[in-house]
């Protein structure tokens, strides 16, 4: 028969603080508030947090809570988007923050192995130096940490060209569920076996800990040329975008905005974009200087054919950033529109962003909400921001309703839930939109694998019939810092 | 094999045949357009195979989305006709592609050398439908280009030579055909300066499409029809000499015409600057005759061996004659992947203790498969090569995914 709970807790405090010292384990009631929530809506209480200090103290912690039968939740920064580091099932948060070390650049082999709590960005610059860069940029990336990436194999502008976490992973150190350690993949590609690093990344921490990644790099390209592009009319945006792609360009990154978000912007940031334009695009192309040119030709030409009222190049890398401080902080300046707002991630394939965007505009209308949109246009990954007031009931249900619609209406356009963010807990339930439930029992089957006891981040991922109630609109979330952007 | 062969309608016709042998104890053997029936250990003697012939269809193709979704059985080189059409083609040159299919091909992780600059199967690959022997079709991932609802367990079967199920049906990622292309060969007396000026570019900014060092010993090994074996101009009779002596390096371009022209211009002043003899740029039909023989690795040879190493450590083998091995050579130093051909003219024994010994050198610093052998030499050593210290998660793996054993018993890494 298993113990009380708070015995078991106790007895889990003791052994931690055995291993990692008292300094390193937490569980007063404040404590554990501060690890209660992430970037989401989503709030729970751990029992207990600790901070490791190696990899051993890692497998130590998760053996701890494992013998009591207690689950283990990993945490990054606690940026993510869809709940993922919000222990629902309490237990014992393992905060990877401390585990921040660069251990090896190798730039003949371009390769990288970094600690788990590393910020994305730490690593990019530490390689720029050396003319080097690791690709995937979320938009987080002065804050998330490269487990987070792993865990939720996360995307960015420049995904569009260069492919998203999982293309530039090459293994990982992990500390599974048993408390054991393995190491996935290798330093090289086409390592022996199954792919086992391809389904680790992406599995939200629920097949173990992340506790070494070997990251591939890459030369930084040799130019770079930004441009904005200004329209009337939602439409020839939405339709300018599909035509880069379909004319066989494929940029760096293709961004997208709207209005609201365009006028947002001007007002607190100033970023020079037209502020009686209904959308624009900001678009960047990157590699041999010899090529640049006739890329920004052809997509000029290209979106002034779709009704592009203007084309902007930018002629100083000055103004180039200014184009991008405007994207970078777009979520910044929707915040002060309205208190609170629900960020969507969908999917949809990239001739279908123009009837999508017409749904998403639909349910705005049909719910009486004001919806916004900023996003990564190129790869069809939509981020609508439903913007609301979280005292105002019937407007936060509202704002439920609609995004249901508007993941409806991705998933039918042939597109999926989550393009980026993961699923966590904010859309288990809605997994079974897209898949039968023979093709999440094979999914099971592969979890059950690295974690037969299931105490791997339990009630993520998939299905667990709960209301959305639970996801509560209280707390800090939904208003990230100013200095990072979707 | 077997004189039987089960050829499914669809693919819930193939679980559904999965589940049979699963209950009978039986092994199915998934076969595609069998090129490469010599991968891995040998199949059990009682497998029964089991085709995709029936599954050949395009599924679904919108080409401005610049993804398409194929059943399993479809030719690799029938889908890259019906892609480059509509300008479209999927960036892979796996070798040996005549004859094989998507699902092969996608089992058998045969890439080739675009994969440093467009990506491999596993980055290309979207989603699948796959039979599983419990009688169940489930699919993982979808068609669009990012997506993150739920586990890749895709991934999971690229690369598993079909020992986790029947692929069926995959989503793949797709290019517009590139505007140009060009190829640049150079010949060096020694491999060691070959080498150098291989890693000089695939460090570069250059953004070649592949980086590859080819070492032969008879006239023009690689089929690579060079304009100079026709015409037989002396001094380009030369080049051909030198792929003999020395090494030959093969850098390829494929984008637009102006990037293209500044590759060519670089690595022309790149092996001028290093003493590199011979050099030739190849364009229009002869470009073309020389890509698909660059793509098309003679594997017809007594054995392949591919080493999968990082970029550095394959640089320093191909330098160093893969110590001393022998045989022909094709190394893609962008990805670090070593392919060693040997004839049969080597015997089993010096071809078992060839493999032995590179393998203790590299240590757990590579993989070194034998893709292709004689029987004589797949019973002296494992194909595979020691087991990976993940080995028990991916017999768990396997065990989840198939507890019935049915799908290639025995074939893949430590005999799983
Ligand atoms: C303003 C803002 C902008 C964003 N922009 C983007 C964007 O452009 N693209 C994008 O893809 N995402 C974006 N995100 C989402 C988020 O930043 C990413 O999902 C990020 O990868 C999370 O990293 P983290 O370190 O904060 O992880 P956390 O939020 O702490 O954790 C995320 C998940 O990873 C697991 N986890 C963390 N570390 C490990 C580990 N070492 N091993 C195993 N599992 C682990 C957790 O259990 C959890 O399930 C954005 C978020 C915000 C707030």
């Amino acid at each position: 028969m298993s113990p009380p709970a708070a015995d078991r807790v106790r007895r889990l405090v003791e052994s931690l603080e055995g291993v990692l010292g008292k300094r390193w384990v937490f569980h007063r009631d404040e404590e554990r508030l501060a690890y209660s929530y992430d970037a989401s809506l989503a709030r729970a209480r751990p029992d207990v947090v600790c901070l490791p200090g190696s990899t051993a103290e890692v497998a130590a912690a998760v053996r701890a809570a494992v013998r009591e039968g207690l689950p283990f939740v990993a945490r990054g920064a606690g940026t993510g988007i869809a709940g993922g580091s919000v222990p629902v099932a309490g237990g014992l948060v393992i905060g990877l923050a401390r585990l921040n070390r660069i251990l090896e650049i190798d730039l003949a082999d371009r390769y990288a192995v970094v600690e788990p709590g590393v910020v994305n960005l730490t690593l990019d610059q530490a390689l720029g130096q050396q003319g080097y860069c690791y690709r995937p940029d979320p938009s987080s990336q002065k804050v998330c940490t490269l487990g987070g990436n792993v865990a939720n194999n996360s995307g960015g502008p420049h995904c569009l060209a260069y492919g998203v976490t999982a293309n530039h992973i090459l293994g990982v150190e992990v500390v599974l569920p048993d408390g054991s350690v393995t190491e996935l993949g290798a330093r090289h590609v086409d390592p022996l076996g199954y792919d086992l690093t391809g389904v680790f990344v992406g599995s939200e921490g629920t097949m173990g800990i992340a506790t070494k990644v070997v990251c591939r790099i890459a030369r930084s390209a040799e130019g770079v040329r930004t441009m904005l592009a200004s329209y009337a009319r939602m439409e020839d945006a939405a339709a300018s975008v599909s035509a880069i792609i379909a004319a066989g360009i494929v940029p760096a990154a293709l961004e997208m905005m709207d209005g609201p978000i365009i006028r947002a912007v001007e007002e607190f940031i100033g970023a020079g974009y037209p502020v009686d334009a209904a959308a624009v695009l900001l678009i960047e192309v990157e590699g041999l200087g010899e090529g640049l040119d006739g890329a920004v030709r052809s997509i000029e030409s290209i979106c002034k054919a779709r009704g592009a009222r203007q084309v902007r190049v930018a002629d100083s890398e000055a103004e180039r950033q200014r184009l991008w401080a405007g994207r970078k902080g777009a979520l910044g300046a929707v915040a002060r529109l309205k208190p609170r707002y629900y960020l969507h991630d969908g999917v949809v394939p990239r001739t279908r962003l123009l009837s999508v965007l017409q749904a998403i505009a639909d349910a705005a209308a049909r719910h009486r909400l004001t919806i916004v949109n900023v996003f990564h246009a190129g790869d069809g990954n939509l981020h609508p921001l439903i913007l609301f007031d979280p005292a105002d009931a019937d407007e936060t249900h509202r704002v439920h309703v609609a995004g249901e619609e508007i993941m409806r209406a991705c998933v039918a356009s042939g597109g999926t839930l989550s393009g980026e963010h993961g699923i966590g807990l904010e859309k288990n339930d809605m997994m079974d939109w897209v898949y039968s439930p023979e093709d999440l029992e094979a999914m099971q089957r592969v979890r059950s694998a690295f974690d037969p006891e299931g105490l791997a981040n339990p009630q993520k991922v998939f299905p667990a019939r709960r209301g959305c109630a639970e996801l509560r609109a209280d707390g800090h979330g939904g208003r990230p810092a100013g200095e990072m952007w979707i | 094999m077997s004189a039987s062969e089960l050829a499914p309608a669809d693919l819930a016709q193939a679980a559904r045949m999965a589940q049979e042998a699963s209950v009978a104890g039986r092994a199915l053997a998934p076969r595609g357009g069998n090129t490469r029936g010599w991968m891995g250990r040998p199949s059990r003697p009682d497998a029964v195979e089991i085709s995709t012939r029936r599954l050949s269809g395009v599924v679904h193709y919108e080409p401005d989305d610049l993804t398409v979704t194929v059943q399993a059985g479809i030719g690799f080189h029938d889908l890259q006709r019906q892609l480059g059409a509509h300008g479209q083609w999927l960036p892979v040159n796996p070798p040996a592609a005549a004859g094989a299919t998507i699902g092969g091909l996608l089992a058998a992780n045969a890439c080739g050398s675009l994969r440093g600059r467009f990506g491999a199967w596993r980055d290309l690959v979207l989603g699948m439908s796959v039979a599983l022997s419990d009688g169940q079709v489930v699919k993982s991932g979808g068609r669009v280009v990012k997506n993150v609802t739920g586990y890749d367990v895709h991934k999971l079967h690229v690369g598993a030579l079909g020992t986790l199920g029947l692929i069926g049906q995959a989503s793949l990622k797709i290019l517009p055909l590139p505007q140009e292309r060009r190829i640049v060969l150079a010949s060096f007396a020694s491999t060691a300066d070959a080498v150098h000026v291989a890693c000089d570019i695939a460090g570069s900014r250059l953004e070649p499409a592949a980086v590859e060092i080819l070492r032969g010993r008879t006239d023009d090994p690689f089929g690579l029809r060079l304009p100079s074996m026709r015409a037989g101009a002396p001094g380009e009779w030369a080049l051909a000499a030198a792929v003999e002596a020395g090494a030959c390096l093969a850098v390829r371009f494929a984008g637009a015409e102006p990037c293209c022209a500044r590759g060519v211009r670089d690595v022309r002043a790149l092996v001028a600057a290093s003493g590199g003899a011979h050099f030739a740029e190849l364009l229009a039909a002869d470009c073309d005759a020389a890509w698909a023989a660059l793509d098309d690795l003679p594997v017809g040879a007594g054995a392949v061996l591919r080493i999968a190493a990082t970029p550095g450590t394959a640089a320093r083998l191909v330098s160093e004659e893969v110590a001393g091995t022998g045989g022909r050579m094709v190394a893609d130093v962008v990805s670090g992947v070593v392919h060693l051909l040997w004839d049969d003219a080597v015997g089993p024994e010096d071809m078992a203790g060839r493999v032995e010994r590179l393998r203790s050198g590299l240590g757990q610093g590579a993989s070194c498969v034998l893709l292709k052998a004689p029987p004589q030499v797949r019973e002296r050593v494992d194909v595979w090569g020691p087991r990976p210290v993940s080995y028990p998660l991916m017999l768990a793996v396997k065990r989840a995914l198939d507890p019935g054993n049915v799908w290639n018993p025995g074939r893949f890494v430590g005999e799983i």
